[in-house]
């Protein structure tokens, strides 16, 4: 007796639809458009119901089936995984330039650039530069080692990137490399916080690409809750939304040490 | 029949050509293309196996799909045979024909041990 016919029913469709989830994951990953996706899945599913078999028995790993279905990427994804990682760079830019503006600003002084933020923009727009390229790796181990050791393992990563921006800005505490006027500076920075995410507010609704089961059309497919909605919303605006924070946080302190 | 392993290298061969024949007895799905192959002593065809090779002879065009609502069950992916299928189906047939033709002769020909001595290089 195999061993999936020794396993609780409930079990076993418990773990096929986690392996379906991966499935779904992995065309993801591969570029697949919905409409494919929609129907790898029924059909594996359909196969499971009728065999009554393990997915990971009957289809091997996820990662590996999806590669061996062959199915043919659409053209424009790669485009919409570097725009969005672009578009939190200029966001981010915007959000550091304008954290070192608000207070020149308003006590009519220049902005002073030290080597250390200078040294810190870069090491933040390399890091979204590369992560297009690590994002399948960290889904990928997140579907395999579980969402606690993934959440402890960004944790971690996060905290070294966080010590190593201290130890910068100690290191260059006093190093100026320039100084220009606040309110330029101001103006391009609130420009490069707004654009991206009213670029992406408007481009939102053609580039959504629903996974859509087999026998309905793309129109069928369920309505986004309100609360999903206003999630995506404030992930869209978290860059305006922190450096609205940030701003009154800077005020704030300077109102204290006065 | 009782379920005999064949080595993996003769199943990849022949499974593509065996499952468009099981097709052309009429519309049919995954698991019922499955099940038959194992009553005809295939063994055990798994989904992974399966279902990438049916995408890539849907892909080539041999295949058509629809999705069905079964009897009280839940919706179906039925198969069946396009003409180019069927047309691919006839030559790769011919093709096995002569193909296993060809090795059962060459197996079968006693003459075979005795010529390869002959005509083998002797360089002693």
């Amino acid at each position: 007796m195999t061993t999936s016919k020794i396993r609780d029913a409930h079990d076993r469709d418990t773990e096929n639809e986690k392996w379906l989830e991966g499935l779904t994951i992995e065309l993801r990953l591969l570029d697949v458009n919905g409409t494919r996706i929609g129907d790898a899945v029924a059909t594996a599913r359909e196969f499971l119901a009728d065999s009554g078999a393990l997915a990971e028995e009957s289809f091997g790993s996820a990662r590996h089936y999806a590669a061996e279905l062959g199915l043919p990427a659409t053209a424009d994804a790669a485009k919409g995984v570097w725009g969005a990682a672009l578009r939190s760079g200029l966001g981010l830019v915007g959000l550091m330039a304008l954290g070192q503006t608000v207070l020149p600003l308003t006590h009519q002084t220049d902005v002073t650039v030290g080597f250390g933020v200078l040294l810190i923009t870069v090491l933040v727009l390399a890091i979204i530069a590369f992560l297009p390229r690590l994002l399948p790796t960290i889904i990928e181990r997140t579907l395999s080692h579980g969402k606690v050791r993934a959440f402890v393992e960004a944790a971690a990563g996060g905290m070294a990137v966080t010590l190593v921006f201290v130890l910068i800005s100690l290191w260059s505490a006093d190093r100026i490399v320039f100084s220009v006027p606040a309110l330029p500076v101001f103006i391009v920075a609130v420009v490069l916080l707004i654009a991206p995410p009213l670029w992406a507010q408007f481009q939102h609704s053609d580039q959504v690409d629903p996974i859509v089961p087999p026998g309905s059309s793309s129109a069928d497919t369920p309505r986004i809750s309100i609360g999903i909605r206003l999630f995506l919303i404030a992930t869209n605006w978290i860059l305006v939304i922190s450096s609205v924070i940030l701003c009154a946080f800077v005020l704030f302190m300077d109102t204290l040490a006065r | 029949m009782s379920a005999k392993q064949w080595p993996s290298d003769w199943m990849r061969a022949a499974l593509g050509l065996c499952v468009l024949r099981t097709l052309a007895a009429g519309p049919t799905y995954g698991y019922a293309i499955a099940a038959a192959l194992e009553e005809n002593g295939f063994g055990t065809i798994k989904g992974g196996t399966l279902y990438p090779l049916l995408a890539r002879c849907e892909a080539a065009g041999w295949i058509a799909v629809q999705w069905r609502v079964g009897a009280g069950g839940p919706e179906r992916k039925y198969l069946s045979l396009t003409t180019a299928g069927r047309d691919e189906l006839a030559t790769q047939t011919a093709n096995w024909r002569d193909f296993t033709g060809m090795v059962l002769a060459h197996l079968d020909n006693t003459s075979t041990g005795s010529t390869a001595l002959t005509t083998g290089t002797d360089k002693s």
